[in-house]
């Protein structure tokens, strides 16, 4: 049992603490979103030629080898800055699982495309009406063509190549086709995060790769893991900065002449969003850490899930409070977090489906013989 | 990072598992069942305290050159994990609080023979710090300790309330004022002693509670030793904080729910409804338990990490603050997703006709209100953690 990091964990997490700290600047932050979702362009290069998004890739295909656990920590940065990058989507939904399939060459060249920041790709894993990747509506037919709909697809406009959660003789596959084709329309969505986000429509479309039968299906749960722990980690981050903002906010203010901080309501209230953020860190580093081993079923995946979306709701609505006006006001930096909360609630299942899941893990385990 | 345990762990859990699957036996169940011994206290106890240590299972945390098996905080955790989930009452106070202050502190003439004496389970020790006037704010205590100045012996008066266990306990661990004046801050005043119950002018009435029996105790005219004496005079803070950290991890020891959860699951797999379904196929009875599970899990692991970083130097002050209060409301959440399981059936009670897994879960609602004042209250833990975990300024 060890809960440190390594040396090379720590330097990771520190670069992408002071590179994604100074373009998270709150002047910066606001003229880039004045136009709507955007993608920082400028940072997500500096964290390709930085190595951070490729951390975790093997050399071969130009990474540093590290493991997923190196992932939740950038992820964990990117929820304490709130930048606008498709790290998780490209680096984590995507690129992540499919090292799984780099013996197959031409998923090889495309994760060495992405490692080098040549090529970006994005993940589509959920449907109008279906949020289930593994029993996605959109078709591969029999010539190989894909037919369908994804939606809420994050930097779809941006990507070069979209990964796609499909169906395939009545079985789930993955698609990894070309953005830029006839068969291919994009739709803008708004979201309450303001992430970019597309509605994708697929007619016919020409894929690149396809990964079909037993593959498939461990490179939908290894995606599926990933992205959820991802959101955690993200969500750990959030959490984190939402309070010490809280913090600092209330140890300012001051009403009926004291610092609104030395209230035990207010005090115990930010209390006890250190607890959930606490609790949220300690189950996320679990998840993380039986993925790393390769345990992509466990149960400590659905109860971080769990845990976020609790922990996003109550800290959120905490922080909130506790700033009276202020907190909602676009001109001061808490409502970016308090947005995103709503989408690391209920983006990869939300509190209620996993638990329902679990509950019928437990069903199954104590209901077979032993 | 690797959140999981060494196969020497794992093989030490199983050990342990495996040692504690009959160690509760029909006639330690029995002893239990009389109030003044469901704390531990009685013959049977006795003797499997001394099996224990014979065993070399207590004290695997401790030091070798005290007797100990010096294997490290993360494995003692996983120790007492299994020893309370198996429903031995352990005294946890004395083996995994008092015991190891006095290891650090206590006087040679205590590390020589009293410490030895923990680890071969032949003594017990209660916690002598409230009084009726002193509760959360413990600094206030008024039982003095007046040294005579001819033999360097302390005179101890004065008045202990809550003392659990005092009705068998070998000593109590007890806070006294040291220093009456009054331009001293009143925390700077107390001293820790070790004071032996067998000593003339200690005495104990029962409080009988809905749960279980505690004590008041009673000092009068004690004369004590300086060698029971325990760390510097008007030092005694300090050890009382340092003893209130192990104890807020040990009172929210997984370990006490861990047995009773699974048989709980167990019980509604094997129970039918009128339709002859099993209880666990309900969707609200199987979500409780989910719930339950998801709350012990990560209770789990925070306290794993407190006996991790325990081994690598001072756990967090402000996260042990936060596994106490998580903690402790967990477990009172806890009994009753899993009562509400049972229905009203629920709160037939211990041997009552119809009562369900021996009543278990009707005598821990009754007992489980203590946990989140006890060991300091929640209301304390909770500044603890704006002060030194989110820096928020104090009121005072």
């Amino acid at each position: 049992m060890d809960f440190s990091y390594s040396e090379l964990h720590n330097d990771i997490k520190s670069l992408a603490s002071d590179m994604l700290g100074d373009f998270s600047d709150v002047e910066r932050l606001k003229k880039l979103e004045a136009n709507g979702p955007y993608l920082d362009h400028e940072l997500w290069q500096k964290m390709i030629e930085a190595g951070i998004t490729a951390a975790a890739f093997p050399e071969a295909l130009g990474g540093m080898g590290m493991d997923y656990n190196a992932t939740t920590l950038v992820a964990e940065v990117i929820g304490r800055t709130m930048v606008s990058t498709p790290y998780i989507p490209c680096i984590i939904s995507s690129a992540m699982p499919l090292l799984a399939l780099q013996n197959r060459s031409e998923v090889a060249r495309l994760l060495a495309q992405i490692a080098s920041g040549e090529k970006l790709i994005t993940a589509a894993l959920i449907e109008p009406g279906n949020e289930d990747p593994l029993r996605a509506s959109s078709l591969v037919d029999q010539r190989s063509k894909i037919s369908g709909y994804k939606h809420c697809v994050p930097f779809a406009n941006d990507a070069d190549y979209l990964f796609i959660a499909a169906t395939k003789n009545h079985k789930p596959c993955v698609a990894v086709l070309k953005r830029k084709q006839p068969g291919v329309k994009l739709t803008a969505q708004l979201s309450t995060a303001h992430e970019p986000q597309y509605r994708v429509d697929l007619n016919n479309a020409d894929i690149e790769i396809l990964i079909s039968d037993e593959d498939a299906h461990q490179l939908i749960n290894t995606a599926v893991a990933m992205t959820t722990v991802a959101y955690c980690a993200m969500a750990v981050g959030a959490a984190d900065k939402m309070t010490r903002i809280s913090g600092e906010y209330t140890s300012q203010r001051k009403q009926f002449g004291v610092a609104i901080a030395t209230f035990q309501a207010v005090a115990h209230r930010l209390a006890d969003c250190y607890i959930d953020t606490q609790c949220l860190n300690i189950i996320t580093l679990k998840a993380g850490s039986d993925i790393n081993n390769g345990i992509y079923d466990s149960e400590a995946i659905a109860m971080a899930k769990v845990w976020c979306g609790n922990v996003m709701h109550r800290v959120s609505q905490a922080a909130q409070h506790v700033h009276g006006g202020a907190g909602i006001d676009r001109d001061y930096y808490l409502f970016r977090y308090c947005l995103w909360a709503k989408q690391l609630e209920l983006a990869m299942g939300n509190s209620k489906q996993h638990i329902s899941k679990l509950a019928d893990r437990l069903e199954a385990r104590y209901l077979s013989p032993r | 990072m690797d959140i999981s345990y060494t196969p020497e762990q794992q093989a030490l859990k199983n050990r342990i598992a495996n040692y504690f699957k009959d160690f509760v036996t029909p006639d330690l169940i029995e002893e239990k069942k009389h109030p003044d011994f469901f704390e531990g206290g009685g013959p049977v106890f006795k003797q499997k305290m001394k099996q224990l240590a014979k065993d070399g299972l207590l004290g695997l945390g401790w030091p070798v050159e005290l007797g100990g098996a010096g294997i490290g905080p993360v494995e003692q955790h996983i120790f007492t994990e299994e020893v309370m989930s198996s429903g031995f009452p352990y005294p946890f106070l004395t083996v995994d609080t008092v015991g190891p202050m006095l290891a650090q502190h206590g006087s040679e003439f205590i590390q020589e023979n009293i410490v030895r004496e923990i680890l071969k389970g032949e003594i017990i020790i209660s916690v002598g710090y409230s009084e009726p006037n002193a509760g959360t704010d413990l600094a206030s205590l008024q039982t003095r300790a007046d040294r005579d100045e001819a033999t360097g012996d302390w005179i101890i008066n004065g008045q202990k309330i809550w003392t659990s266990l005092g009705h068998y306990a070998d000593y109590v661990w007890l806070a006294a004022r040291t220093n009456q004046s009054p331009d001293i801050k009143k925390h700077k005043g107390i001293t820790l002693f070790l004071v032996p119950t067998a000593l003339e002018g200690f005495s104990h009435t029962p409080i009988k509670t809905m749960g279980i029996r505690t004590n008041a105790t009673y000092y009068q005219d004690i004369r004590l030793p300086d060698k029971y004496r325990v760390g510097e005079i008007d030092g005694g803070w300090q050890l009382i904080t340092g003893q209130l950290n192990r104890e807020r991890l040990s009172i929210v020891n997984p370990g006490m729910i861990t047995g009773v959860f699974e048989q709980v699951c167990a019980w509604c797999a094997t129970s039918k409804d009128i339709d002859g379904k099993p209880l666990i196929s309900t969707p609200w009875i199987k979500e409780n338990l989910a719930r339950v599970h998801t709350g012990i899990e990560t209770l789990k692991l925070l306290c794993w990490k407190q006996a991790w970083a325990m081994q690598t130097g001072n756990p967090d002050m402000a996260d042990a603050s936060a596994a106490k209060v998580y903690g402790s409301e967990f477990f009172v959440e806890a009994w009753r997703l899993l009562l509400e399981v049972m229905g009203q059936a629920g709160t037939l009670s211990g041997d009552s006709e119809g009562a369900i897994l021996k009543g278990v879960l009707e005598k821990r609602y009754r007992v489980g209100s203590t946990l989140t004042f006890g060991g300091g209250t929640n209301e304390i833990q909770r500044e603890i953690i704006a002060s030194a975990g989110l820096w928020l300024p104090r009121a005072r």
